[in-house]
């Protein structure tokens, strides 16, 4: 199946980061939550930079019917 | 050709009997007008039901239709080949039944024979 | 004063005329007259733009900028900057709903991602487009219960949200369900004890971890207690803490709910806000809403389209799986790109800063005289608080000082004076320290 607007998780690359926080700045406790609450694996989530998210959902903006471009007759 | 060994009902159903149960499933026509089979609700063995109730949902690209049955009872089985393909009900809908009851209660007012069932959807068409 | 409609009075009169008409009541002769409104509509003079904003500005006042040490269902965290940008294109915010595929491709690849994006959040096989919120997916959760096991009785713990709670009894009451409120310990977890006495004959229980008053709950016994009577889990998480905690699908839960309100949606007066829902394959098609799905257009190109709407009324009818036929688009995006900017190790690292400030505060708290801890389970990124000094007079003193203070339990509870505390990343240790300084003073 061919496709011209990869989907988010096809442009992962690892490593990609798309924010970032201050860092932590109190102190560090270990032991907070029990071992068998915790999530062990890895986190599926894609990894991408910002222009890369900005790039993405422009593409996919394009590909989409709104109000500033036409009236839409369908109601609610 | 409609099978003449089992009974139909309005609602393009069909109950084949044999002894205390009775095997249901749709008709021809009733598959053709569907259109492709993409899905099928089967009930659950042990479930009841009485005569008129609706124990199974067929979907297709176009409609999901209630299929009901004339006859009271108990499900005993279910035919579990149409979860992994449905279409089955296509290909060969007399071959292929939903579901086996066992039979407590039989609305005979609502059976037509082969050939009353082939003049009703004439009927139907005009 | 302009109005929303563009045509000008000569245009309108150029349309009326133009379908033999020539005034705007010939188009109302259906209605009766006695029916008719025979007078101007008791409206204020329209505003202008400017006077609007300066109105609606000094409702808010300042509430908005001040540290906020409560969440309670809806969180304050830090929203990337590009989550706002994307959601702004007009695009996305003014499109209709994606009946009409070929011109939603974009709309509608982006929440087959979202629903892609719930799915390995929690653990799941099937997403729907998302409902209205995390109680809204909660009270359906209960409905897909009854239909995936024919039962009707169902428990819930009492460590709901009590909004969810509340909705659940009202669908339990005019729909047919018995349901059944399991206690908590005094740790703050669901009594487990309660569920195994209840399970016998019950469709499912419901859920939530971390609990309304920020415990962690251990799903897997949960799961493990109704699977042995032929039920089912329904776990409703803040999907935050799953940058942490264990997925609900790995701990075995049947059908998982959430708010999805902290992924990239302001607090914004209590919404619109955005109910998850994700669950395993046998039970996809019993859930409710939208469901998009990916097929091939007649050039063998991808594309997407609304799928298994035969779940839905307007083909159904009473019959659907619900009478939901909406979903929350925006915000679902607002949420696909929350989780796509922060990534596996930013949504962690949220995670981590939340549970870190918010033990850092309790600590803090605790070390104030009077304040004493009132659940001991390990807990997230909330906990209860209770002192002898009344809730209202503590934040009446900290809203003096500058801070909006955790939430005073009696807002749900009558006459308990235990207050929610809540921390996250975006209270910085600046704040959460002058908070403590200024809590101590008002605990005198």
């Amino acid at each position: 199946m061919r496709s011209t607007a990869p989907l988010l998780f096809e442009q992962s690359r690892p490593g990609r980061r798309g924010s970032d926080l201050p860092l932590l700045d109190v102190p560090k406790l270990d032991n907070l939550i029990p071992e068998d609450l915790l999530g062990n694996s890895k986190l599926r989530l894609p990894e991408l930079a910002e222009v890369d998210l900005i790039r993405h959902y422009t593409r996919l903006s394009r590909r989409n019917f709104g109000l500033y471009i036409s009236m839409q007759p369908p109601g609610c | 050709m409609t099978p003449a060994d089992r009974k139909y009902t309005k609602e393009h159903e069909w109950i084949l009997f044999l002894g205390e149960d009775a095997k249901l499933g749709i008709t021809a026509h009733a598959q053709e007008a569907l259109g492709d089979i993409v899905y099928v609700e089967l009930p659950a063995v042990g479930e009841t039901f009485e005569v008129g109730d609706s124990f199974a949902v067929v979907e297709s690209v176009k409609a999901v239709s209630n299929v009901y049955t004339a006859v009271g009872g108990e499900v005993i089985s279910v035919n579990e080949a149409l979860d992994e393909k449905p279409e089955l009900l296509n290909e060969d809908p007399y071959a292929n039944h939903i579901a086996v009851f066992r039979v407590s209660e039989i609305d005979d007012a609502a059976l037509l024979s082969a050939e009353e069932y082939d003049a009703f959807i004439l009927e139907e068409n005009k | 004063m302009r109005s929303y409609v563009p045509n000008t009075s000569e245009e309108r009169q150029a349309m009326l005329e133009a379908i033999g008409l020539s005034k705007m009541e010939e188009l109302f002769i259906d209605i009766p007259i006695e029916a008719r409104l025979k007078r101007e509509l008791s409206l204020d003079k329209g505003k202008s733009e400017l006077e609007i904003r300066r109105h609606i500005q000094s409702l808010v006042g300042n509430a908005g900028d001040l540290p906020l040490f409560r969440g309670a269902g809806a969180y304050r965290h830090y929203i990337p900057a590009v989550v706002k940008a994307i959601t702004s294109r007009s695009e996305f915010y003014t499109s209709y709903t994606p009946y009409q595929a070929e011109m939603s491709q974009g709309m509608l690849q982006s929440i087959f991602e979202y629903q892609t994006l719930m799915c390995e959040l929690t653990g799941f096989d099937a997403s729907n487009a998302s409902v209205y919120d995390g109680g809204t997916a909660c009270a359906e959760a209960m409905v897909m219960l009854r239909s995936a096991t024919r039962k009707t009785k169902v428990l819930c713990s009492s460590g709901l949200h009590p909004e969810y709670l509340e909705i659940l009894r009202t669908y339990a009451r005019f729909t047919g369900f018995s349901l059944v409120e399991l206690p908590l310990t005094k740790e703050g977890v669901t009594d487990i004890k309660a569920l195994e006495e209840n399970a016998e004959g019950a469709a499912g229980v419901i859920i939530q971890s971390p609990n309304f008053f920020g415990c962690i709950e251990n799903f897997k016994s949960a799961a493990d207690l109704i699977h042995a009577k032929n039920g089912l889990l329904v776990a409703a998480v803040n999907p935050i803490s799953l940058g942490l905690l264990v997925r609900p699908g790995d701990a075995g839960a049947d059908i998982c709910v959430g708010e999805g309100q902290p992924l990239g949606l302001a607090l914004s007066a209590g919404g619109p806000y955005l109910g998850i829902m994700t669950a395993k394959q046998k039970l996809m098609r019993s859930l409710p809403g939208r469901i998009v799905g990916q097929t091939e257009d007649s050039e063998g190109n991808r594309a997407f389209v609304l799928t298994l709407q035969g779940r839905e009324q307007h083909i159904r009818r009473e019959k659907a799986a619900s009478n939901i036929c909406s979903n929350q688009s925006l915000c679902a995006l607002s949420a696909a790109v929350y989780l796509s900017a922060m990534g596996p190790k930013g949504l962690k690292e949220v995670a981590e800063q939340c549970l870190q400030k918010a033990h850092y505060l309790k600590e803090g708290i605790l070390a104030i005289p009077k304040m004493r801890s009132r659940f001991e389970a390990p807990f997230f990124h909330e906990f209860v608080i209770e002192s002898e000094i009344s809730s209202a007079k503590l934040n009446k003193g900290l809203r003096k000082r500058g801070f909006i203070g955790g939430l005073p339990l009696s807002r749900y509870y009558k006459g308990d004076e235990g207050i929610l505390y809540c921390a996250t990343e975006a209270n910085s240790r600046n704040e959460l320290d002058e908070f403590l300084n200024a809590l101590e003073v008002c605990a005198k």
